[in-house]
């Protein structure tokens, strides 16, 4: 808290008076514009900050989910054969992973709410997850946005990828994306070709989240009735 | 104290007569055929005290500065009514609807900042101001006022919410109310004292002239 200050001037009188406006209307017109442009500017920076928010939440998460899968996974090992409680250790990993599901409920609301606001054509087309996915494999939207559609079809593959690229194996066909329904329920012999129309919306919808930032409407249906008619 | 300022009327919608100003609506709230929407009373601590109080003095055309504007639902309403609204709020987070609120107001005027530190808008908010009001949740109320008080004109005047449990949780809020009002003797000159239990729990708004 500082100490006392001197009574503060009537700006608009002080910028009349001075020849910078013609009236003090012109000048809280003036005011007015300019302090909604710094507001514009607070909005931007706070969605700048909000794409690391998401991309270290996914990454939280994505702990959380294995240290489910791995506790889980012992305590079945403990697991009493005859449907009483077990083992104490068997009643330890239920309480924790009863303890981590409910914390990755509220991040799963968390990344929902975020990706709200910070990429809503990406999250119209490939839902709250799988966009929370793509930007953290990428390292934040504007990354993402950058990428050529062919990387981001293969993002989350780069095992395959450099294998591949060594002579072992096939090309991947998808990475992370084979999580969005369209790639993952199509026959085997389509998905190739579902993935690479997929990432090459999902590149579209990326740019207009991070250099325009608000949704696309028109574009988004019409990728969403295009999945839904190759998924029929 | 008279009834309403102006630009504030009670008007019916659906079965019940409620406060409504005119402009347009910003959360949601129902709008009548000429205009009016309703100033909700349980969102909004100003209208609150209008309803229960009455009209603490506001002039159409004064000026006033808001500290603690939130997401600018309460000073929508006050610009609605003629005010020039200096509206100060610490949370960038209110950005987004500060900046949907004042787009048809033009005498809103939005300041991101933290009313502790009121050098940081001592070049965007002019002097000689009608009011003070005040709505911040923060043990530092009293504080907050007097960093503030160089702002108003010389007969200006304070309306400030103590919000009891933000000032201190375990005391009595009683006590917390006469503790705040003490402190600011120095300062201001309190006038009227109304308690805001039916809508606001644990909250008192304090009415003064500044010394």
């Amino acid at each position: 808290m500082q100490a006392p200050a001197a009574a503060a001037p009537r700006w608009p009188a002080v910028a009349v008076r001075q020849g910078l406006f013609a009236s003090e209307d012109a000048y809280y017109d003036a005011l007015h514009d300019h302090l909604r442009d710094r507001l514009r500017a607070e909005v931007q920076a706070l969605s700048d900050a909000e794409d690391v928010e998401l991309l270290r939440t996914e990454r939280l998460l994505q702990s959380i989910e294995t240290a489910m899968g791995e506790i889980g996974a012992r305590r079945d090992e403990l697991a009493a054969p005859e449907g009483d409680d077990g083992p104490p250790a068997h009643m330890i990993g239920a309480t924790v992973v009863a303890q981590l599901r409910s914390e990755a409920d509220g991040l799963s609301e968390q990344i929902d709410r975020l990706t709200r606001r910070v990429a809503p054509n990406l999250r119209t087309i490939a839902g709250p997850r799988l966009t929370a996915r793509l930007i953290e494999e990428a390292g934040g939207l504007e990354r993402l946005a950058r990428k050529p559609s062919g990387t981001i079809q293969v993002l989350g593959a780069e095992s395959a990828l450099f294998a591949h690229l060594q002579g072992r194996g096939p090309s991947p066909k998808h990475g992370v994306i084979y999580t969005h329904p369209a790639v993952r329920h199509a026959p085997r012999s389509e998905r190739g070709s579902i993935a690479r129309m997929l990432a090459g919306k999902l590149a579209i919808a990326a740019r207009i989240d991070h250099y325009r930032g608000s949704l696309d409407e028109a574009f988004t249906t019409e990728v969403t009735d295009r999945l839904t008619a190759v998924r029929s | 104290m008279s009834d309403l300022p102006e630009g504030v009327e009670r008007r019916r919608f659906g079965d019940r007569r409620r406060l409504a100003t005119r402009g347009e609506p910003v959360y949601g709230e129902p709008v009548d055929a000429s205009g009016w929407r309703v100033w909700d009373t349980n969102r909004s601590k100003v209208g609150a005290l209008l309803q229960t109080h009455g009209d603490p003095g506001f002039d159409h055309a004064s000026r006033v500065l808001y500290l603690g504007a939130a997401t600018g639902t309460t000073v929508s309403h006050l610009a609605d009514m003629g005010m020039y609204v200096y509206a100060v709020e610490l949370s960038p987070y209110a950005a987004d609807s500060l900046l949907a609120v004042t787009a048809s107001r033009p005498r809103l005027f939005p300041i991101i900042a933290d009313a502790r530190q009121p050098a940081a808008y001592s070049d965007v908010v002019e002097g000689q101001l009608a009011w003070m009001i005040q709505d911040v949740a923060s043990a530092q109320q009293v504080q907050i006022a007097v960093a503030n008080r160089h702002y108003l004109a010389d007969d200006g005047q304070l309306l400030l919410f103590i919000k009891a449990r933000s000032i201190d949780a375990t005391a009595e809020p009683a006590a917390v109310f006469s503790a705040v009002e003490a402190q600011l003797a120095d300062s201001f000159e309190i006038t009227a004292r109304v308690d805001m239990d039916a809508t606001h729990r644990d909250h008192r708004a304090l009415i003064g002239q500044i010394r």
